[in-house]
């Protein structure tokens, strides 16, 4: 053991005694000084930020209503404006002789955005102005006296615009949210660099998490792991000189501890490296941003264990030939390995196999209709044991219909059949060609005609998904009302058809093609809420950032709010309803399980740690429950036993799509294009469907996933990075939002990635034990 | 035989072969059923031209290289075992000590590697790197030393842990004159006070100086052992010299019948002749011969040989 100490003291003393580690420390010091001054500040707001005005459309359209009541807050700003914003608002507004959507689908830059950035611009000019609060227009609105106060002419203009914020926010209750009265401001020592930051507290962190990350990767996960491997390349080769392994071999000191022992020390160059990057980043956001994440210091090891894999390369090589040189370009041919291994199964992965293996699963009657990663959608073909494509898309060339379908890969189609299974019905996502997304196109699909794709009508705006209740109606809940489809006339199906195919979806909404059943005063609900619909009482569940509301459908078809429940935390969740239940995967983990009446909770269950929720499903009678993570596992409750269940199927850790039938069987598909059917009660399988796998599957299979998961990942460890600064074990690879509303948090059903933190783990730790067993075995065989 | 306690090295038979060429089907014997025994408390020496297989022995005596046959064991263990080389100091030949290191980490570095600890490394360096010659520049860096300082530090770090037995190869390499006899003198002192050395070298006249006991080895094949003393002693066909006066010409035709005869004349009428006669009886009648011709023989001695001389008569002798 004192010998293993001396030779590890020695490294310490090698690595010390180099130039490059003392510059790369002054480097790493220099660049952290630079950094200390940065830091957050934490100020009233005085500005109206983006995500704040949620739908400016209804802003803009109070404003103009109001325009000839000056004793409203909506009259007095319409008289704060000049003659070119009036016309411009007064033109947006303009409907449409044939299709209102066209206001929103411009050439140039999506209009929306900009339109949102005229309106935040003006308002927020006003804010600064004494004249903005007119007490005798803000008589109806309720505030407390401080803000009803007239103003002092000398108050500072930034204490004004906080005044004014607060009573704008008042006046416009369904267009402005101010989610925080605080905005925070990127100081650099006492000069503020950007302020007030545009995102909100949350996503501020999230960005100052990607900006560690960056940091980290870059600077130690490249730059760090190359130069040590610069510095470290000489160590063994040196060492293993004629000169010096004879004095070093005659010591009662076995060679392989000598290696291994030389190994280990040679990593300690990484470990000041990496030591001081990463206490300097812990300490400046525990000192700066007052962020305490002890977590970070993990990182240390971490990229400690990243160089080693190189180095074990750099190591053995450099015993075998002796030679630094050789040892230097032996690794970076390692690393041309493994980054194409890794390409070759990520554009596997994710371009092919992702691309076939089915996403979405509706069985109906004994129909069973899937839909894969390319968005294709499939009929079970009992005769010929396989799916047959079904409901192709028209218009366009193949081409063409290609990259949309690429583009929509991150979208849910959310298939309904009939329960007969005569019919389906499908949200088809589109985007406008002229940038941005457009709302999605619902189309149909009849046995009749094989299924082929009729186009109904565009979305009145951007929707949760569709729904069929029992009396057949097709419900729309979209983020400003739900909506009932009334039916197009084939006229306008046919005009609608034209405008998708050439007009880049321009005019290809009916007016009349939707009835709204929401009053105008429903809540706006945010673009990453999640939306279920209850077959049994029509009612539709939504998750709007931590508020769980209900919509109970009336006797005359609309719907109206129900009860509601506010949740401490503020994030994202995936949905579902069924009987008399409803479950909640929360992001962080957590599945609720509630009484669909009172919206108590009932039973608390999770998710594997670190894991992200995808889909939620629960059987029409509420008996049976399951929630789906992105790594492919399933969580199920139990309606009868109130209670989650620690049942898991075989195909636990590949599912990528759950669905149940009418008759509550769980359906799973498994990650590939085969589909097995569970019972309820027992739980047990009662039958399964297998499509047809074509070659690809089997290169990927027997070829590609096996080298893999045998080459050691070193790049994956960046994965293992993201997992403790941020916690996640998945990040979300399409980002395809549509039109949705601003968003700060998350949408759980887009396609993620996962990482597989332990499988890449344990295939380095792997790779670094069979390379320092060579090693090992080399010298122990060698004479010197 | 010698009494197997009174043995640091034995050596039965050993012999290594190399393979050679890129798939190693080209033998080459490095050393060729050695069989040697080095007696305890002695200064040992290793005798043996280029390529002769001295270092090979050594590095087997030490594992540093496998051998293919034979047995050898040191201080009563397998060669190369832990136990053994516990005990021994080594020098290699051509050594090199890290250049990030001071000749007091250094010393630190191998002390630890032979299991000292530290605190008994610390109160032995400065004696040792004093009788060496390095006191004053232990803290300098080694990528600052010359050649010969490296040689005395290498030689300090074998002493370190007070090893039975220490096996220097080519010490004296790089040393200035003041310098090796410096080493010699520490070598002596050491093996006053009961340490082993074996020495390899090919400074002869140096290992004549200090060992009491050589081995000779050629292409891999131990040739000769024995004293120095031994070796070295007159022999029977060894050079005889005489100094006579009187006339020349009658000098001249006694040895007439001598091959390899060398007459110098001295001073007027006194002669120096270096002759070479094996027989005593030849001798007598030279002798005879000279006397019987008046003239007077002053000195006649037959010279001890250098063990250079010795080296060179077995070595050429065994050469093909």
């Amino acid at each position: 053991m004192r010998a293993c100490f001396a030779i590890l003291k020695d490294s310490f003393r090698e690595a010390a005694a180099s130039r490059v580690l003392s510059i790369a420390l002054i480097g790493i010091v220099v660049v952290l000084l630079a950094l200390s001054p940065l830091g957050l500040s934490s100020v009233p707001s005085t500005k109206l930020r983006p995500f704040e005005l949620v739908d400016t459309e209804q802003f803009v359209k109070t404003i103009v209503d109001g325009k000839n009541s000056v004793e409203t807050p909506a009259g007095h700003i319409w008289s704060l404006m000049n003659d070119e914003q009036k016309a411009a608002a007064e033109d947006w507004l303009k409907p449409n002789s044939s299709d209102d959507n066209a206001r929103r689908d411009q050439p140039g830059p999506p209009r929306r955005g900009r339109i949102q950035g005229r309106v935040l611009d003006f308002i927020n000019g006003l804010l600064k102005k004494p004249d903005f609060y007119r007490p005798e227009s803000w008589v109806s609105i309720e505030m407390d006296d401080e803000l009803r106060s007239t103003d002092d002419p000398s108050m500072a203009p930034d204490t004004l615009a906080v005044r004014n914020l607060k009573r704008f926010a008042l006046a416009f209750p369904q267009s402005v949210n101010i989610q925080d009265e605080m905005s925070l401001s990127l100081t650099y020592g006492s000069i503020t660099l950007f302020g007030p930051l545009r995102a909100p507290p949350e996503q501020t962190n999230k960005i100052i998490d990607s900006a560690i990350i960056a940091i980290l990767s870059i600077f130690l996960g490249f730059f760090g792991v190359f130069s040590s491997l610069l510095v470290t390349s000489t160590i063994i080769p040196r060492t293993f000189e004629p000169g010096e392994i004879s004095l070093l071999l005659s010591k009662p000191v076995r060679r392989s501890v000598l290696f291994v022992t030389k190994f280990i020390g040679g990593c300690a160059f990484t470990l000041l490296c990496a030591g001081v990057l990463v206490t300097g980043v812990w300490f400046l956001l525990w000192l700066r941003f007052d962020l305490w994440r002890p977590e970070l210091l993990l990182c240390i090891p971490l990229y400690v264990f990243l160089f080693a894999v190189y180095f074990s390369v750099s190591a053995v090589a450099g015993a075998i030939w002796r030679n630094a040189t050789v040892s230097l370009i032996l690794v970076v041919v390692f690393w041309i390995v493994v980054t194409t291994a890794g390409a070759i199964h990520g554009f596997m992965d994710n371009i092919y196999i992702r691309s076939q293996q089915i996403v979405e699963v509706t069985v109906a009657g004994s129909e069973i209709f899937v839909v894969d990663g390319s968005k294709t959608f499939s009929r079970w073909d009992a005769d010929r044991s396989d799916w047959s494509p079904i409901f192709e898309q028209t218009g366009g060339n193949s081409f063409q219909q290609a990259m949309e379908r690429m583009m929509r890969s991150g979208l849910r189609i959310h298939p309904v059949a009939s329960p007969d299974g005569a019919k389906i019905i499908a949200l088809q996502p589109e985007f406008s060609r002229f940038g941005g997304a457009a709302p999605a196109t619902l189309v149909t699909g009849h046995k009749e005609n094989n299924y082929a794709r009729e186009v109904e009508s565009a979305a009145p705006e951007p929707v949760f998904g569709v729904f069929q209740t029992r009396s057949g109606d097709i419900i729309l809940p979209g983020t400003r009302g739900v909506y009932q489809f009334a039916g197009v006339s084939d006229q306008t199906r046919k005009f609608q058809e034209f405008s998708r195919g050439y007009l880049g979806g321009l005019f290809s909404s009916s007016s009349k093609a939707f009835e709204t059943l929401t009053t105008k005063e429903m809540e706006t609900i945010r673009g990453d809420a999640s939306v279920a619909f209850n077959p049994v009482d029509d009612s539709l569940v939504i998750w709007n950032n931590g508020k769980l509301l209900k919509l109970v459908r009336k006797e005359d078809g609309k719907y109206e709010p129900g009860p509601t429940r506010e949740f401490e935390k503020k994030q994202s969740a995936i949905v579902a309803t069924g009987g008399d239940f409803i479950l909640c995967a929360l992001a962080d983990g957590q599945i609720l399980a509630l009484d669909a009446v009172s919206l108590e909770t009932i039973a608390e269950g999770s998710i594997p740690k670190g894991e992200k929720p995808k889909r939620a499903e629960l059987t029409a009678d509420g008996n049976w429950g399951v929630v789906l993570t992105h790594a492919g596992n399933l969580v199920t409750f139990g309606g009868q036993e109130k209670s989650f269940l620690p049942w898991t199927p075989r195909e636990n850790g590949t599912i990528s799509a759950i669905s149940f039938d009418s008759e509550g069987q769980l359906i799973v598909a498994n990650g590939r294009r085969s589909l097995s059917f569970y019972q309820a009660s027992s739980q047990s399988p009662v039958k399964s469907v297998s499509g047809q796998v074509t070659w690809p599957f089997h290169v990927y299979d027997l070829v590609i996933l096996p080298l893999y998961k045998v080459l050691p990942k070193p790049s994956e460890l960046d994965n293992a990075v993201r997992y403790l600064v941020t916690g996640e074990k998945s990040v979300v690879i399409d980002s395809n939002q549509g039109d949705q509303a601003a968003s700060d948090s998350e949408d759980l059903s887009q396609n993620r990635v996962s990482f597989d933190l332990w499988s890449s783990f344990w295939s380095n730790v792997g790779f670094i034990a069979v390379m320092l067993t060579v090693g090992c075995v080399y010298l122990m065989r060698r004479d010197f | 035989m010698i009494d197997s306690s009174q043995v640091v090295i034995e050596t039965s038979r050993v012999s290594k072969t190399y393979r050679r060429g890129f798939f190693g089907k080209k033998p080459f014997q490095a050393l060729n059923d050695v069989s040697l025994q080095v007696p305890k408390g002695e200064i040992y020496g290793l005798l043996g031209p280029n390529g002769a297989g001295k270092t090979t022995l050594i590095k087997i005596l030490l594992g540093i290289v496998r051998k293919s046959g034979g047995t050898a064991t040191v201080l009563g263990h397998a060669a190369g075992s832990m136990e053994a080389r516990r005990n021994i100091g080594y020098l290699p030949e051509n050594h090199r000590i890290p250049r990030h290191l001071t000749a007091n980490t250094a010393m630190e570095y191998y002390g630890s590697l032979s299991g000292m600890p530290m605190s008994e490394i610390r109160a032995e360096r400065s004696r040792l790197l004093d009788l060496v010659g390095l006191k004053g520049r232990e803290k300098e860096r080694v990528s600052g030393y010359s050649k010969g300082m490296l040689q005395r530090l290498g030689l300090a770090q074998s002493m370190l842990h007070r090893p039975q037995l220490i096996i220097l190869d080519e010490p004296t390499d790089g040393v200035d004159p003041v310098g090796r006899r410096e080493i010699r003198d520490v070598l002596k002192q050491l093996a006053s006070e009961g340490h082993s050395i074996f020495l390899n070298s090919h400074l002869l006249q140096e290992i004549e100086l200090i060992c009491t006991s050589v081995a000779i080895l050629n292409h891999g094949k131990l040739l000769k052992t024995g004293s120095v003393k031994d070796l070295t002693v007159a022999l029977a066909d060894s050079p005889i010299q005489m100094q006579l006066t009187g006339d020349e010409r009658a000098i001249r035709n006694a040895f007439a019948n001598q091959s390899g005869v060398i007459i110098r004349e001295v001073t007027p009428g006194a002669f120096s002749v270096d002759v070479r006669v094996a027989r005593q009886e030849d001798l007598d009648l030279l002798v005879d011969t000279l006397r019987s011709a008046n003239v007077s023989i002053w000195r006649l001695v037959r010279r001890e040989q250098t063990l250079e001389e010795v080296f060179i008569g077995i070595v050429g002798a065994a050469a093909p």
